[in-house]
């Protein structure tokens, strides 16, 4: 008696092939992704690598809304399979068997869907884990402690999260079941379809959404207003999003409905009234791809621009070839290490360029109306990040000969706005209700570049980074007074030398490796390396990237498994009325046209929506951007434009696969 | 002229994987003169579907052909066929094949918008339709709001509203209780009093009866066929029901045989 159950289930799975093919690839994809993220998430390796703790909080906010994801994703496809079958169920039910014994069945159904899926995702799901890890590694230039041991928590508790997942849509099933009867279940399909009505409210709220989420996306001003409104926009935008395409499609198509002249032409009146239903089942459906899409293209794109111009940013915050600090000492202490520093190189062989003691300010502030004035604290909000130096070194460092007035103050920016006019300076205590006195005003003159020295990667939540050179000594010191309120500014007990040579890499990594090893000999605190330091932020934007592209693909796989899933089930149900149109006397080029201009708009709008959106998330992400290390907006636009060209033929061929899948399902009822 | 003529039809069916043949009409010939109204009886798998949807054009047979107003059917491309079809015929189903996500009024224009009419004639041509068929009150429905009689109105309304040579019913009272089906049997024959020809296949005797002249069809040949003439509709059906247990006999002997 048993097997008869599991043969029915074993049979029911292949002969509905069509349907439980995709159903179960798209849960086997469901599972990898999901475990990919969740290991990634506790994973030891990527825990260990520079920036991995920030990243794997990130992936376990990401396993959240993956699980969210796929329950919504797998329940919506289980539903339409259970759905195709109700006539099958009548027929067991008509035949005798019992409703348990139908739950039986789908049980036993379920199991084996779970069965099929659970095992391939989760041994997929490990291998691209262990290549992920691999590829991280090297991006990272890590020494491999790379095991194939494998971590079984991530396997068990994903397993367990969708074995969940189907016990629930069995449950479902059998509640369905349950309240069918043997007669409703061989009518199902020919239950009527409320007609879809206007919703003006949601179609007008819908607008407002969207308009108020672009309107914060383009009017963002600076990078702080970007990163501090971006989650409001994006929730903005998609909450318009899904009021525009289910009440505002459904709105506009009906309004064309009433407009007699150019509802009964013959192109017309079919697509109109066709659209209104798709609209109406697939609404849902396409906002949710729109937006995945959307993130696709600006997560991909963003972490493209990152990493295609983290060289060049690097290059610009790492200028010195070694930059060495000391506590602050006597000349001839200085002098001393200096020529220690000097022996080093000379018996690694390494020939030295340059090398210059220097001091710098480096500050949190506020720059407003002509003033300048230095926090006491660490940076909350608005602030720009200040380092001043004197004339003297600035002309040495850059080997020019730059002059300027007493009254006069130089200054170069770095992402972040100009500035002109007159500047003084000021400090606030740590209350904020004590203001010292403004320093004498300087007149602002721009310089031509950057000083030549080592400032360290700025990946700090401010609006630029800003330069300024004291034209002597004495007023350098006058100012000191008002860094010293920072407490950012440590530079006063500390002397730093930096080191320029002509060597090749391999001689630097060598006289690194000399000066760290016998760093009580040389005497100083610590040493940064350009090659160093250049290869560790790489490696950090490179895992960044890596991660962006990987999730962009989980992204894009979903966006395509939930359209061949709508166009399928909407086949279903067109085989039927285009068979009608045919008897009434539509040819079959008629019908494949009506079909083809409405799978394009269904398949067009969610790509064409996801690129508006993009483009108005250009300033507000080109902000964001420029935060995390900054890039030319014409290069980010260029990288977008490439990523929206990808993306659409991915997208494509992606169309075209499953129009083949539908044109096979409507026309398979030939008569 | 007759205004349909099927001449020597055969139509063999192949199954699929080949092997197989099962021949659902041969040598069929009719004829149907303009203004008639005729019926087609024979049981389920007698071969009377296969015969209105060729002459409907939507099957091809395999010998013989059908003229329709002295045109040759095979001589039409299948590009103008579909032109063909909703111009010069009108269908009514058993099963009402109406687009469930169309209004009744929209299910009706359907195939005027197809002809590309302008919506004013449209609904001048609609309104005596509606109004002789009684449902005029449901043109804003949706065909799930309506009841199958109804719904075959509305079907009978698309049929006539292109104003067809021919109109073509299969089995139109399948489905409907025994009061819609008077409904349209008596609809049917108004249509075909104002001049509509009709080539309806059935099996129910009652739909017969209120025919000019039924064809019975058995085993994909016609074997006879008798005239109303001035009968009243019960003396035409009770030799429709002695014709038919005649054939069945005949059929009890082949089995035997």
């Amino acid at each position: 008696m048993k097997s008869i159950y599991k043969n029915l289930a074993r049979n029911a799975l292949s002969k509905n092939k069509i349907i439980y093919v995709p159903y179960i690839i798209s849960s086997i994809m469901m599972i990898t992704i999901s475990f990919i993220i969740f290991n990634l998430a506790v994973d030891k390796v990527i825990g260990g690598i520079n920036g991995g703790a920030s990243l794997q909080m990130m992936m376990r906010f990401g396993i959240f809304i993956m699980y969210m994801i796929s329950f919504f994703f797998l329940n919506s496809v289980s539903r339409f399979v259970i759905k195709q079958r109700k006539k099958e169920l009548g027929l067991y039910s008509v035949l005798g068997m019992q409703k348990k014994h139908i739950m039986r069945v789908q049980f036993i159904e379920n199991l084996y869907v779970y069965i099929l899926s659970a095992i391939p995702g989760t041994i997929i799901g490990v291998v691209i884990s262990k290549i992920l890890q691999l590829m991280v590694l090297k991006i990272y230039n890590c020494e491999a402690d790379f095991g194939w041991e494998i971590n079984w928590m991530p396997i068990l508790v994903n397993l367990a999260v969708f074995g969940f997942f189907y016990l629930l849509f069995f449950l479902v099933n059998c509640i369905s079941i349950l309240r069918t009867n043997t007669l409703e279940y061989m009518k199902e399909e020919a239950k009527g379809e409320k007609r879809p009505k206007s919703n003006w409210l949601l179609a007008i709220a819908g607008v407002i959404f969207l308009g108020s989420g672009y309107a914060l996306a383009i009017r963002s001003q600076t990078a702080m207003d970007a990163f501090s409104f971006f989650f409001f926009a994006v929730s903005l935008v998609i909450f318009g999003t899904i009021c525009l395409f289910t009440a505002g499609s459904i709105t506009i198509l009906n309004t064309l409905k009433k407009k007699k002249d150019y509802y009964y032409k013959t192109g017309h009146f079919i697509s109109v009234s066709g659209m209104l239903y798709r609209m109406k089942r697939n609404a849902s459906t396409l906002a949710t791809i729109c937006i995945f899409a959307t993130m696709v293209l600006v997560t991909i794109s963003s972490v493209m621009t990152l990493y295609s111009t983290i060289r060049t940013r690097a290059e610009e915050w790492y200028r010195v070839d070694f930059d060495v600090v000391y506590e602050t000492c006597s000349d001839e202490q200085m002098q001393e290490n200096i020529e220690k520093l000097i022996k080093g190189a000379e018996k690694i062989g390494m020939n030295i360029d340059q090398i210059i003691p220097y001091k710098y300010y480096n500050a949190y502030a506020n720059f407003k109306d002509g003033v300048l004035l230095t926090y006491p604290a660490y940076p909350n909000t608005s602030v720009i990040e200040t380092f001043t130096l004197s004339l003297d070194l600035y002309n040495l460092v850059n080997k020019s000969d730059v002059t300027l007035e007493k009254d006069q103050i130089g200054y170069f920016v770095m992402n972040g706005p100009k500035i002109s006019g007159e500047i003084s300076y000021q400090t606030v205590n740590a209350a904020y209700d004590q203001y010292s006195e403004k320093s004498k005003a300087f007149t602002l003159v721009e310089l031509d570049e950057a000083p030549q020295f080592s400032y360290g990667a700025s990946i700090t939540l401010t609006e630029g980074t800003y330069f300024f050179v004291a034209p002597d000594q004495e007023t350098l010191d006058s100012l000191r007074a008002y860094f010293s309120q920072s407490i950012v500014e440590y530079e006063d007990a500390r002397i730093r030398v930096l080191v320029n040579t002509d060597a090749d890499e391999e001689t630097q990594q060598r006289y690194y490796d000399e000066i760290n090893t016998n760093q009580k000999d040389y005497g100083f605190m610590y040493a940064y390396s350009r090659l160093e330091d250049l290869h560790e932020v790489i490696g950090i934007y490179g895992g960044l990237f890596f991660l962006g592209i990987f999730l962009s693909i989980a992204f894009l796989t979903i966006t395509i498994l939930n359209m061949y899933f709508s166009q399928l089930l909407q086949g279903y149900e067109d085989t039927k009325r285009f068979a009608i149109m045919r008897k009434v006397g539509l040819s079959r080029k008629e019908i494949k046209k009506s079909i083809n201009s409405q799978i394009v708009i269904v398949f067009l709008l969610p790509l064409v929506v996801a690129v508006i959106h993009t483009m108005a998330a250009f300033p507000m992400v080109n902000r964001i951007l420029s935060l995390l290390g900054g890039c030319k907006p014409e290069r980010f636009l260029l990288v977008l434009g490439a990523c929206v060209a990808v993306f659409a033929l991915v997208y494509t061929i992606a169309y075209f696969f499953t129009r083949r899948t539908y044109l096979r399902l409507v026309s398979g009822a030939k008569q | 002229m007759s205004m349909l003529e099927v001449n020597n039809l055969k139509k063999v069916y192949t199954t699929r994987f080949g092997g197989n043949k099962v021949t659902a009409l041969q040598n069929v010939n009719l004829t149907v003169e303009k203004g008639e109204y005729v019926a087609i009886m024979g049981e389920s798998g007698s071969g009377k579907t296969t015969l209105l949807n060729i002459i409907a054009t939507l099957d091809k047979p395999t010998e013989g052909e059908v003229i329709l107003d002295g045109k040759k059917m095979s001589s039409i491309k299948e590009k103008a066929l579909a032109q063909f079809r909703r111009e010069r015929l009108g269908f009514v189903f058993q099963e009402f094949n109406l687009l469930d996500n169309f209004s009744v009024r929209d299910n009706i224009y359907l195939p005027l918008v197809l002809a590309g009419l302008h919506h004013s004639e449209m609904e001048e041509r609609i309104k005596p339709i509606a109004e002789k068929l009684g449902i005029t009150p449901l043109l804003e429905k949706f065909p799930y709001e309506i009841s199958g009689g109804q719904k075959q109105r509305v079907a009978v309304a698309r049929a006539v509203i292109t104003k067809p040579e021919l109109v073509l019913a299969d089995e139109p009272t399948g489905a409907l209780d025994s009061r819609s089906t008077d409904e349209l049997l008596e609809q049917f024959a108004n249509i075909n009093k104002e001049g509509q020809t009709i080539l309806m296949v059935t099996h129910s005797i009652k739909a017969a009866s209120t025919s000019g002249r039924v064809l019975f069809i058995k085993d994909g040949i016609v074997y006879h066929q008798i005239y109303r003439g001035n009968e009243s509709n019960s003396e035409f059906y009770r030799r429709i029901s002695d014709s038919l247990t005649a054939l069945m006999g005949d059929g009890v002997q082949t089995v035997k045989d």
